[in-house]
């Protein structure tokens, strides 16, 4: 009997403190700074409307550094395999925006709140649409993990907080947080084309955006082929990869990893080879 | 208490942290999401959850949560739900909403009501006499409309062949 009221005390001490650390533990592959706070629907609107204004201006910025790539049945193409991959992610607020750049590099790149772009280099270096949409699943989930936000810690301001009624007295243009904000541009634009994303925010992607493409139903292992393909690439082209991405071997060990506990690959799943070949080439 | 032995307060105590959400509803934030016959992304399909379905969670497994959509039970991804109801398509800052901005390297906290709709037109003219930035870029990009519904009919082709 004292045997039975030891364990079951015991179990209960289990449950309150194994219970919301293994909960914490989990809802921390979903959103790891939200879960720290609770923050009410307004506020959430509030910031994603701040996300988008970093985000205008950095897609400018990105547009600055490299020519648009206009050819018509491309963009298209890119624009319906990225918003189908779009509609299987879970930030349903953002309207996103995919674009081709032209240049030889091979990279992609995501600004805050949904603009995502595609090197020629890239995209004329895959073999079929799941390695498309895999890249674009990549930059996908940078936006919906929001690193760049959060590294930069972008978010709108409550109506009624002391920060607000200082935002209406410095209300004109041409004050100390205008430069702060142009700062904040010039920091996530020397992240995407210079310091790179954090390694880990990198390899979360790469895990985000394989489970993004298997929800969409395209081949997961997409991903992990077009990087493994790139990893024997050399040259000029791939420079800006290496300079702003973790190592190859780590990216891939770490999708090995989510592959093999995800079971995914066991069976085949489309890439649509074809279609892609008819319109890439 | 006389009725439970040891083994089965073993077995709650074992079983109770796993059914700990099973009370919580989520919601699906994609606009499809796969529900699967176990617990992984291999797994079979048995159907689909469309966005704003409220799931109640009856299981909790790693990333997975166990819910029951038209009467069929199975696991959705917890990547593609949220106990929040989806929210409204957004577009940016349309009034005078602050913008609160702590970017790396600044100790301060600084806001600006001038910020909130991005960079104020002369910055931007300034930007793009410069070479630094492509607005005219930025309004083709941004005119590209593709829909939902026609990139899941495309998908929908594609993953066909």
């Amino acid at each position: 009997m004292i045997a039975s009221r030891l364990l079951a005390l015991a179990c209960m001490a289990g449950i309150l403190s194994l219970g919301p650390a293994a909960f914490a533990a989990e809802t921390s592959f979903r959103d790891r700074a939200s879960t720290a706070e609770t923050v009410s629907a307004e506020n959430v609107a509030s910031d994603v409307k701040a996300e988008l204004a970093v985000g205008k201006d950095v897609a400018a910025r990105i547009l600055g550094r490299y020519r648009l790539f206009e050819n018509e049945v491309l963009t298209n193409y890119v624009n319906l395999v990225g918003q189908a991959v779009a509609a299987h992610a879970d930030r349903p607020e953002l309207t996103y925006h995919f674009a081709i750049l032209d240049t030889d590099s091979i990279n992609a790149y995501a600004a805050p709140g949904g603009y995502i772009f595609v090197t020629r280099g890239a995209l004329f270096n895959m073999q079929d649409e799941a390695e498309l949409a895999a890249v674009l699943a990549h930059e996908v989930a940078h936006v919906t993990r929001k690193h760049i936000v959060k590294e930069l810690r972008i978010k709108g301001t409550e109506e009624n907080s002391a920060q607000s009624a200082l935002t209406r007295v410095l209300g004109a243009t041409g004050d100390p947080t205008r430069v702060a904000f142009a700062q904040a541009v010039d920091q996530a634009v020397s992240m995407l084309f210079e310091s790179g994303i954090k390694q880990e925010d990198e390899l979360e992607a790469d895990r985000v955006g394989t489970l993004i493409l298997a929800n969409t139903g395209y081949d997961a292992t997409a991903l992990r082929g077009y990087v493994a393909r790139l990893q024997k690439l050399q040259g000029e082209s791939m420079k800006m990869m290496h300079a702003t991405h973790p190592p190859f071997d780590k990216r891939l060990a770490q999708m090995d990893e989510l592959i093999a506990a995800e079971k995914i690959g066991a069976t085949a799943a489309p890439r649509a080879k074809k279609r892609f070949a008819s319109r890439v080439n | 208490m006389k009725s439970l032995t040891h083994k089965s307060l073993a077995a709650l105590c074992l079983a109770l942290p796993m059914s700990a959400m099973a009370d919580a509803t989520m919601y699906v934030q994609s606009l499809k999401a796969k529900v699967l016959a176990q617990p992984s992304f291999g797994a079979p399909v048995i159907t689909e959850a469309d966005r704003g379905d409220a799931l109640a969670v009856q299981e909790t497994q790693d990333r997975w949560y166990k819910v029951s959509v038209d009467g069929k039970s199975g696991w959705i991804s917890r990547l593609v739900v949220s106990d929040r109801a989806p929210m409204a398509k957004t577009t940016a800052l349309d009034d005078h909403e602050g913008l609160d901005i702590s970017a790396r390297r600044r100790a301060s906290v600084a806001t600006t009501a001038g910020a909130a709709r991005g960079l104020a037109y002369d910055d931007r003219l300034r930007a793009s006499q410069a070479g630094v930035a492509n607005y005219a870029a930025l309004e083709k990009v941004e005119n590209v409309q593709v829909s939902e519904q026609e990139a899941l009919a495309f998908l929908a082709a594609g993953l066909k062949q």
